[in-house]
């Protein structure tokens, strides 16, 4: 079973651990651009730069999406409200990362839609990127048959896209910045190591231990098997929130495309049922979109333990008033999805919503 | 030169041995393409791998996945059966200091038991095998060193029986076998091929018993399917183990020989369809009852 707790501590940036019940000191600029940042820094623009140095964010949020509708146009419309600066992607290795945690034929919805996976890198690649996908699938050791089920193999087949098995790579050692897990540091496999920017494209859906998973729970999935088993387990036992937090506090150089069309509500993240909100939504901060999520889906994001200490540890805002809204706003998709009826989710609300068994 | 004859030889002209095309030599497609080429009469090149694996032996006997990975340590058991068979073949002790120092790691390893996880289907208190250290025990790393074990004729060993209760505990209500849960917050879980063949060639020869024939059954009907590759030669080794080497397997295989014969695909998947073409006589199934 893994370890749900509430966040104790977080260590700060010199690697003294925090004691408990003290609030992680947040991550600074100067460590930031240290961790790679800078390589992000180029890509976009100068208000964003400033709002990310004020601890602000902004998220795109487009609605009556399809997986057959204009989904390059859409995914573009975000990047540019986002502050990406496409003219600066030209050389710039991407590395796409969809959820394909356990894909099945059968649940399409548990994982990251084709259509998405392509749209997205159609938009870079037409401004000149290099464009990579690359996945480490948390439950299954076989990636081909995550490739098969979740269609997203003849998919990238058909697009001429290179897949990246992330479970096999070479891999680096990165010490743990944020220390909200009592790791010493992570391992990244080569691909994720090498790219100019990861895009982080999760699916939208509920998570019956945590409560919700999207974008940077998502980034679980660039740590390689080889290192950390199927399930990667070693996170578990370290606490899903705290490595959650710590992940993130290392991939520096991330944004985020999320596939809201067809989404999971109840017992996800496998086993939920479908529920459309036919939402897309595009971020430059992995905090700020994930924590709008939270909002649409029915839960109080403060209650959600890994976006409260990513907020504490300085990864981006949380607070509402502290990011921007570019297209829909999030009042006008809310819809609350359904969660198992076990107190630890129920607890999540922000008010009472459909429960089921 | 017939279908497994030109999988050896391309075998026999590689460099190294990795789970991709272009990746680093590692302890699993290593120990997995020692035992086919043992197999087809090249012990010559079969040794030179299994003096890389004696190289990368930590002092405690474990075998770590790569060889500047030293952990995790689940690939001591594979090692230990390569190391094995070419006893078996050979009839010599070039590798047996080797075999039993990964043996006795093997039997000092044990997966974290939780001792109260009522959200959970599984009997967490079962102690089997983990994929890295201070963790929980899983499927695959459990019958993996299962099948390490059998293999030095430790059958009746504790451990050995636990491991076995473990994969017994695990089989889905339905047939076929999850990664390692069966259930979580009441919710049956979703079986997959390879921890399925994984786990059934490990309980070759222990007791019938329906749980084993619903998960052999689930096998059939995914061999039919065409899963991909590396599934697919599991869920071969694991009907082979109990007596299922079926038209159907046959049919898998032609269908797999024909998928590889002009692709740029790992050593690791060479070797497995290799293994599985063996049927009953793979490697990885009679290394655990011939020495018994």
């Amino acid at each position: 079973m893994p370890n749900t707790t509430s966040p104790q501590s977080c260590r700060d940036q010199t690697g003294k651990q925090a004691t408990s019940g003290q609030q992680p000191t947040p991550i600074n600029r100067r460590a930031w651009l240290a961790a790679g940042g800078t390589a992000l820094a180029s890509l976009l623009a100068a208000p964003v730069l400033r709002d990310m140095a004020a601890m602000r964010g902004s998220v795109f949020i487009a609605r009556n999406q399809r997986y057959d509708g204009n989904l390059q146009q859409t995914i573009q419309d975000g990047l540019v409200a986002g502050g990406v600066t496409l003219n600066q992607l030209r050389g710039k290795q991407i590395l796409l990362k969809p959820n394909l945690v356990e894909p099945s034929r059968a649940i399409p919805h548990m994982t990251t839609h084709p259509a998405m996976i392509v749209a997205a890198a159609e938009v870079f690649r037409r401004h000149g990127a290099e464009v990579q996908v690359g996945e480490a699938p948390g439950h299954l050791r076989d990636t081909d048959v995550a490739l098969q089920e979740s269609g997203v193999g003849p998919a990238l087949q058909d697009a001429g896209l290179e897949f990246a098995d992330l479970n096999y790579q070479q891999v680096v050692w990165h010490r743990n910045l944020a220390g909200c897990s009592t790791l010493r540091g992570f391992y990244l496999p080569q691909s994720v190591q090498e790219a100019d920017l990861i895009v982080s494209m999760p699916k939208m859906k509920t998570h019956h231990w945590i409560g919700m998973t999207a974008s940077m729970k998502n980034l679980y999935g660039v740590l390689p098997g080889i290192k950390y088993g199927w399930p990667k387990n070693v996170l578990h036992h370290h606490g899903i929130s705290e490595t959650v937090t710590d992940i993130n506090a290392i991939l520096t150089k991330t944004i985020t495309i999320v596939d809201g069309i067809d989404c999971m509500e109840g017992d996800g993240p496998i086993m939920g049922s479908c529920k459309t909100m036919g939402l897309v939504l595009v971020g430059t901060n992995l905090l700020a979109v994930d924590g709008t999520l939270a909002r649409i889906m029915g839960f109080e994001p403060q209650h959600i333990a890994y976006l409260k200490m990513s907020q504490s540890a300085g990864l981006g805002p949380l607070r509402q008033r502290h990011i921007r809204q570019h297209g829909e706003s999030w009042r006008d998709v809310m819809d609350a999805f359904k969660i198992l009826n076990h107190d630890h989710l129920k607890s999540l609300r922000t008010s009472s919503g459909p429960l089921v068994s | 030169m017939n279908a497994r004859a030109a999988l050896l030889d391309r075998l026999s002209r590689q460099p190294t041995f990795a789970y991709s095309p272009d990746g680093v030599m590692a302890t699993e497609p290593a120990s997995f393409a020692a035992m086919c080429l043992l197999h087809g009469g090249h012990a010559d090149q079969a040794e030179i791998i299994l003096h890389w694996l004696v190289s990368i032996q930590a002092d405690d006997g474990s075998v770590g996945v790569t060889a500047d990975q030293p952990a995790p340590r689940w690939t001591t058991s594979l090692a230990c059966l390569a190391w094995r068979f070419h006893a078996r073949l050979t009839g010599t002790s070039t590798f047996a200091a080797n075999c039993q120092s990964g043996i006795d790691w093997i039997l000092g390893a044990k997966g974290l038991p939780i001792e109260h996880a009522p959200m959970m289907g599984h009997d967490t208190r079962l102690v089997g095998w983990c994929w890295a250290a201070e963790t929980h025990s899983w499927l695959e790393p459990t019958a993996l060193h299962i099948m390490a074990l059998k293999s030095v004729g430790h059958h009746d060993h504790s451990r050995t029986r636990e491991g076995i209760q473990l994969l017994m505990d695990r089989q889905l209500a339905d047939g076929g076998c999850n990664y390692g849960n069966t259930t979580v917050m009441g919710q049956q879980l979703l079986p997959h091929v390879q921890p399925t063949g994984i786990a059934m060639s490990a309980l070759i020869n222990e007791p019938t018993d329906s749980r084993i024939d619903k998960s052999l059954n689930y096998l059939e009907k995914q061999i039919l399917a065409g899963p991909p590759l590396t599934s697919r030669c599991f869920a071969m080794s694991g009907l082979a183990a109990h007596g299922r080497w079926t038209a159907a397997c046959r049919d898998g295989l032609k269908l797999a020989y024909s998928q590889v014969r002009d692709q740029k695909i790992s050593t690791y998947k060479l070797s497995l369809l290799y293994l599985a073409s063996l049927g009953p006589e793979n490697p990885l199934l009679t290394s655990q009852y011939e020495l018994g």
